[in-house]
C-alpha cells in the first residue's frame, strides 16, 4: 500500500524531463500499477489513496485507484461521483497515455451514473476536459467517442454554450484505421448534434458547414442521419439566406438521390419561400407542418417563417428608399400569423426600429402630417445604403488570408501523411509493377513526391484555386501575404 | 368551337418520336392562351392573303378565321372555296366546322358530304396506285425512278393534308437523291412541311443539313434567302430573338415573292424589325437593322418598324411603343407572332425603361409615366418589378415620388466579391479534407444490415446500450 502511494508520488522523478524519459517512467509506473491488487488499489478507509493522491499530479494513480474501487463494488459510484467530476475535469493527459481503457471504463460507469439519474449536466466538464486530454498532442482535434457523447450530453443539458470549447475547434483527424472505438455513426451524429448546438445558438453559418460535412460524408449507402441532416440543411439554408438550398458540390450522387426522394416537403416549404410570396408560404406552411413536427423540425421553421419578413423588409431596402408603414403593412408580410390578422401599424413601426436598432437595415422613420390633415399622422420609413467601410472589408481579408494559408498547412500535412500511407505505397509498387519489371527496395518512397496528383489534386487545387481568388481579387500588389500564400508545393 | 384549328395542327400524328415530348407542350399553349382579337386589323383581308400561295394561304386565313371574329366568316368562307378547289377532306371539315360557330346559316357552313365522299374515293385510289408504282420501281431498282416515286407519293400526301406521311415520304427520297439539286429540292420541301406543322426544332436540322449541300454562288443566291426566313421563323419561335434578328436582316431582297409559301416581304420586315427591338441595345439597332443595306428594302415595305426602331434609337421610346400597339392587331394574327408578340413588346418595353433611366440619377415618377404613357401607380409597379428583377439598377422614393439611381461602390462589390469566394474555397477545402480523412480512418458508410432505421433516436439508444453493457 504505501510502495503503491509513494511510487505513485515519486513520479515524475524530475520536473523537466525530456519526453522520451517521461514515457519510459510512465511505462514502468504503469506496468508496477498493473501488478497491484485491486485491494491494494482502492485502499482502506483510513488510507485513502483519493485523498492522499492530488487529481493532476498523480492522475494515473488516482485513474487505477477509481478502476479498482468500481469494479469491486459498481454502486460505489453513488459516494465516488463527486470526487469523479473533479477528477475528470483535472486529469494530465500525459499520463493516461498507457491506461486508456481504464480510463474510458471509468468514464463509462461514470456516465451511465449521470444517465440514471438525469442529470447530463453533470457530465459536461468532465466530458470536456477528458476530450481535451485524452489524445494528446492532438487533443480535441483528434475524434473520439467522446465528442459524440460530449455534444449529445450538452443537446440533453441544453447548456449549448458549453459546448462550444469542443466543437468550434475543427476536428483535424480520425482515429486511425482498424480502432473499433469509433463508428461512422459516431461521427455522424457529432456533426448532426453539433450542427443542432449551433442552431440554437443561432449560428447558421456553422451549422450549416456541420450539415453539409454529414451531407457530403462519403460512403457507398446512406443513413438516415444524413436525411435528417438534409431537411435541416434545407430550413438552415433558408434561415442564413432566404433562398432556396443548393447541394454542396462535395455531396455524393446517391446522396442526393436519397434526400430527394425523402426530403421532397422540405424542398416544396423552402420553394415556396424563396418565392416571396407570402400567401403561397402560408399555404405551404399549413400543408408540411404536420411532417414538420413529426421530424421535429417545426421550431425551425418557424423561425424561418418569423424571419420571413424580416427578409423581405431588408429586400424592400433595395427597390424602395423611401416606403410609408402602411405600404409595408399592406403587403402582409407576417406569415406567422394567419392572413388578415396585419399587426397593427404601431406594432410594425416598432418591428422596423427594432430591426434599425440591431443595425439590420439602416433607415429612419418620419412622422409627416397626414395630407388630411387633423391629428393622425402617416408614418414614412427611409432607407439609406448600408456604408461598408472598406477598412472593415480589408480586415476581413486579411483575416481571410490567414486561415487560408493555415487551411493550406493543414492540406500540405495531409497530403504528406496519405503520401506514407501503406495504401499508397501498395499503390505505387502495384503501379510500377504494372508498368515493367520492379526492382523493389524504397521506390514507394521514392516515388512519393510525384504522387500527389491522386490524393493531393483535389485539396490543393481548391487552396490554389482560392488563393487565386485573392491574388486576381485585389491584392495585386500586395507582397507579404502574397509570399507567405504562395506554398511550396515541392517541399 | 368543335376544334381549334392552329399551326399545330397535324402535330397530333406525329411524324418521329422526339417531336412527342415537343408537341403536347406546344398545343398546351395554344390552348392556355385563347387569343381573340375583336377589333379589325389594319390590314385588307384581300390584298393581304393574296400575297401568300400555296397552303400558307389556307393556314394563314384558318388562324384569322379562328383568333378574329370580324374577319372570321370572309376568312373562313375564302379558305373553304379554296380547299374545295383542293383535295385536302381534313381542312375542309375543320374549316367549315370553325364557320358554323360564326355563321351556322351560311349555305358554305354545311359539309358537302358528297365531296367529301369524291374525293376521299379519289385520294385512295391515288395513294395505293402511287403506292403500287413505287413498288414496282424499287422492284426495278432504279435509282431515280424510286425517288420519283416518292417524291410523288409526297407531293400527293402534302396536297392532301397528310403531312406526316409527306414528310416521311420526302425523307425517303434522301438515299436515292443523286444530284446537289435533288437533294436541296428535297430538304427544302421537307422544311415546308415542318414549318407547316409547327415542328421548328426540325426546322433547324433540316437547315443544318441544307447548308452542307450548297455548293456554287448560284445555288448560295436562289436558296439563302429562303433558308435564312425558315432558321428566323425556328428561331422566333425557339424565342431566340437576337440570333432570329440576324436571320431576318440578313435576308437577301432577291427573294421577293419567292418564298410565300412561308412569308412575305413584309413578314420578314415585321419579324426581323420586332425581334432586332426586343434584342438588340441602340448601337446595334443602327449598325445592324438601320443602316443594314440589304434590310432597308425590306423596311421600305413596312415604314411603321422602321419608324419605330428609328424612334427607339434615337431615345424617343413613348412613340415607339406607340407605334408597335397600334399595330398589335396585326401581329396577334400571325400564325409566327401570336405567341411571341407579347414577350418581344415586354421586351422592348423593360429595354426602353432601362435605356430611358441612363443618363439620369434622379427622374420623376411622373415624368417617366408621360414619357411612356401609362397611369403612375402602373409605371410604378412595372419599375418596381424590374428592379426586383434585377433589370434596372434604381430605387424608388414614395414619398417624393422619385426613382433614384442607386450608387454603385465598385470596389467595396469586388472585395465582397473576393470575400466571398475565398469563403466558399476555405469551406469546400475543410469539408473535402474531412472526407479524406474518414476515408482514410476507413470510418464510411457501409450498407446497413438492419436496413435504413435508426437516425438519432436509435443513435441515442445505442449511445445508451454501450454505456449500459460496457460500463466497468
Amino acid at each position: 500500500m504505501e510502495r503503491f502511494i509513494g511510487n505513485v508520488l515519486a513520479f515524475p522523478s524530475s520536473p523537466d524531463l525530456t519526453v522520451q524519459e517521461y514515457n519510459k517512467d510512465l511505462k514502468s509506473l504503469h506496468d508496477f500499477l498493473s501488478k497491484l491488487s485491486a485491494q491494494t488499489l482502492a485502499g482502506t478507509r483510513d488510507n485513502d489513496p483519493l485523498e492522499l493522491l492530488d487529481n493532476r499530479a498523480n492522475s494515473l494513480g488516482i485513474l487505477f485507484s477509481f478502476f479498482a474501487r468500481l469494479s469491486i463494488d459498481k454502486n460505489e459510484i453513488q459516494t465516488l461521483w463527486p470526487k469523479l467530476i473533479d477528477f475528470f475535469s483535472e486529469f494530465d493527459g500525459r499520463q493516461i497515455k498507457y491506461a486508456k481503457d481504464q480510463l474510458m471504463a471509468v468514464l463509462k460507469t461514470f456516465l451511465h451514473f449521470c444517465e440514471a439519474c438525469n442529470k447530463p449536466i453533470l457530465a459536461i466538464k468532465p466530458l470536456e476536459h477528458a476530450i481535451s486530454q485524452l489524445n494528446l498532442p492532438a487533443g480535441s482535434k483528434m475524434f473520439s467517442s467522446l465528442h459524440t457523447r460530449f455534444v449529445k450530453k450538452c443537446l440533453d443539458a441544453r447548456s449549448f454554450r458549453a459546448a462550444l470549447s469542443i466543437i468550434d475547434v475543427d476536428v483535424e483527424e480520425f482515429p486511425p484505421k482498424g480502432e473499433k472505438d469509433v463508428t461512422y455513426r459516431d461521427v455522424l451524429q457529432y456533426y448532426i448534434y453539433g450542427a443542432m448546438i449551433y442552431m440554437a445558438i443561432k449560428k447558421w453559418r456553422r451549422a450549416s458547414d456541420f450539415l453539409q460535412f454529414v451531407l457530403s460524408y462519403p460512403g457507398t449507402a446512406i443513413s438516415q442521419i444524413q436525411i435528417d441532416a438534409f431537411k435541416k440543411f434545407v430550413l438552415v439554408t433558408l434561415m442564413l439566406e432566404g433562398k432556396n438550398f443548393e447541394y454542396p458540390k462535395t455531396i455524393p450522387q446517391h446522396t442526393i438521390k436519397g434526400c430527394r426522394v425523402l426530403g421532397r416537403p422540405y424542398e416544396a416549404f423552402a420553394t415556396a419561400y424563396s418565392t416571396g410570396n407570402p400567401d403561397l408560404l402560408r399555404r405551404e406552411a399549413a400543408l408540411v407542418k404536420e411532417i414538420f413536427q413529426q421530424d421535429g423540425n417545426w421550431g425551425l421553421a418557424e423561425q424561418c417563417l418569423e424571419n420571413f419578413r424580416r427578409l423581405s423588409i431588408k429586400a424592400l431596402t433595395n427597390t424602395y428608399s423611401t416606403l410609408s408603414v402602411q405600404a409595408i403593412a399592406s403587403r402582409d408580410l407576417d406569415v406567422l400569423g394567419s392572413r388578415n390578422s396585419a399587426t397593427s401599424l404601431e406594432d410594425l413601426e416598432r418591428y422596423i426600429l427594432d430591426m434599425i436598432d440591431r443595425k439590420e437595415i439602416k433607415a429612419s422613420l418620419s412622422h409627416l402630417p397626414s395630407p388630411s390633415g387633423g391629428q393622425a399622422t402617416s408614418c414614412m420609413v427611409s432607407f439609406h445604403d448600408l456604408p461598408e467601410s472598406e477598412i472593415d472589408i480589408l480586415q476581413d481579408l486579411e483575416a481571410q488570408i490567414a486561415r487560408t494559408v493555415q487551411i493550406t498547412n493543414q492540406a500540405r500535412q495531409l497530403d504528406k501523411k496519405l503520401g506514407i500511407s501503406k495504401e499508397y505505397i501498395s499503390y505505387t509498387s502495384k503501379m510500377k509493377r504494372g508498368a515493367g519489371p520492379a526492382d523493389h527496395g524504397d521506390q514507394g518512397y521514392e516515388e512519393m513526391d510525384d504522387y500527389p496528383m491522386q490524393g493531393r489534386g483535389s485539396i490543393m487545387d481548391i487552396v490554389a484555386a482560392a488563393e487565386q481568388g485573392y491574388i486576381e481579387g485585389e491584392f495585386i500588389g500586395y507582397d507579404p501575404a502574397d509570399d507567405d500564400m504562395r506554398p511550396d508545393y515541392d517541399d | 368551337m368543335a376544334e381549334q384549328y392552329s399551326m399545330d395542327e397535324g402535330g397530333a400524328s406525329s411524324v418521329n418520336a422526339p417531336y412527342d415530348e415537343f408537341e403536347p407542350a406546344q398545343q398546351q399553349q395554344g390552348a392556355a392562351v385563347q387569343v381573340m382579337v375583336n377589333d379589325l386589323p389594319r390590314f385588307d383581308l384581300e390584298q393581304y392573303i393574296g400575297n401568300y400561295s400555296g397552303r400558307m394561304k389556307i393556314t394563314r386565313l384558318m388562324f384569322i378565321g379562328n383568333h378574329c371574329p370580324p374577319l372570321a366568316v370572309e376568312a373562313l368562307k375564302t379558305a373553304i372555296a379554296i380547299v374545295k378547289a383542293d383535295k385536302d377532306v381534313r381542312l375542309y371539315r375543320q374549316a367549315v366546322q370553325t364557320l358554323q360557330v360564326y355563321a351556322p346559316s351560311d349555305p358554305d357552313a354545311k359539309l358537302d358530304e358528297e365531296w367529301i365522299e369524291k374525293i376521299t374515293r379519289e385520294v385512295k385510289t391515288k395513294t395505293d396506285r402511287l403506292e403500287a408504282e413505287l413498288k414496282s420501281y424499287k422492284n426495278n431498282m432504279i435509282k431515280e425512278s424510286i425517288r420519283i416515286g416518292h417524291k410523288d407519293l409526297g407531293d400527293h400526301f402534302y396536297v392532301t393534308g397528310d403531312l406526316p406521311s409527306a414528310y416521311r415520304a420526302y425523307s425517303r427520297m434522301r438515299d436515292y437523291c443523286t444530284s446537289n439539286k435533288q437533294m436541296l429540292d428535297m430538304t427544302l420541301s421537307c422544311i415546308l412541311i415542318c414549318i407547316d406543322q409547327a415542328q421548328y426544332t426540325s426546322v433547324q436540322t433540316n437547315v443544318s443539313k441544307i447548308r452542307n449541300h450548297i455548293r456554287s454562288d448560284d445555288d448560295l443566291k436562289v436558296h439563302e434567302p429562303k433558308i435564312n426566313v425558315a432558321a428566323g421563323v425556328a428561331l422566333l419561335a425557339a424565342g431566340n430573338y437576337l440570333e432570329a434578328a440576324r436571320k431576318f436582316i440578313d435576308t437577301n431582297p432577291s427573294i421577293g415573292n419567292e418564298y410565300n409559301t412561308v412569308a412575305t416581304m413584309n413578314d420578314v420586315a415585321v419579324y426581323g424589325g420586332l425581334t432586332a427591338l426586343a434584342s438588340m441595345d441602340r448601337n446595334m439597332l443602327k449598325s445592324e437593322v438601320l443602316e443594314s443595306s440589304t434590310f432597308r428594302t425590306f423596311l421600305e415595305l413596312e415604314p411603321h418598324i422602321r419608324r419605330a426602331v428609328a424612334a427607339f434609337h434615337s431615345a424617343r421610346y413613348g412613340e415607339c411603343l406607340s407605334i408597335l400597339e397600334a399595330y398589335r392587331n396585326d401581329y396577334l394574327l400571325d400564325p409566327f407572332l401570336q405567341k411571341h408578340i407579347d414577350k418581344i413588346y415586354e421586351a422592348v418595353r423593360t429595354k426602353s425603361i432601362v435605356q430611358y433611366f441612363i443618363p439620369y440619377s434622379c427622374v420623376t415618377l411622373d415624368a417617366m409615366s408621360t414619357a411612356f404613357g401609362v397611369a403612375p401607380e402602373e409605371m410604378e409597379r412595372e419599375l418596381v418589378r424590374l428592379i426586383e428583377g434585377g433589370k434596372l439598377n434604381a430605387r424608388i422614393d414614395t414619398q417624393n415620388r422619385l426613382v433614384t439611381s442607386k450608387e454603385t461602390q465598385l470596389r467595396v462589390e469586388v472585395h465582397k466579391g473576393t470575400l466571398a469566394m475565398a469563403e466558399e474555397y476555405e469551406r469546400a477545402a475543410r469539408l473535402r479534407m474531412l472526407q479524406i480523412n474518414v476515408a482514410r480512418s476507413g470510418l464510411e458508410i457501409r450498407a446497413p444490415k438492419q436496413g435504413l432505421g435508426g437516425g438519432m433516436g436509435m443513435g441515442g439508444r445505442e449511445l445508451r446500450g454501450m454505456m449500459f453493457g460496457n460500463g466497468a
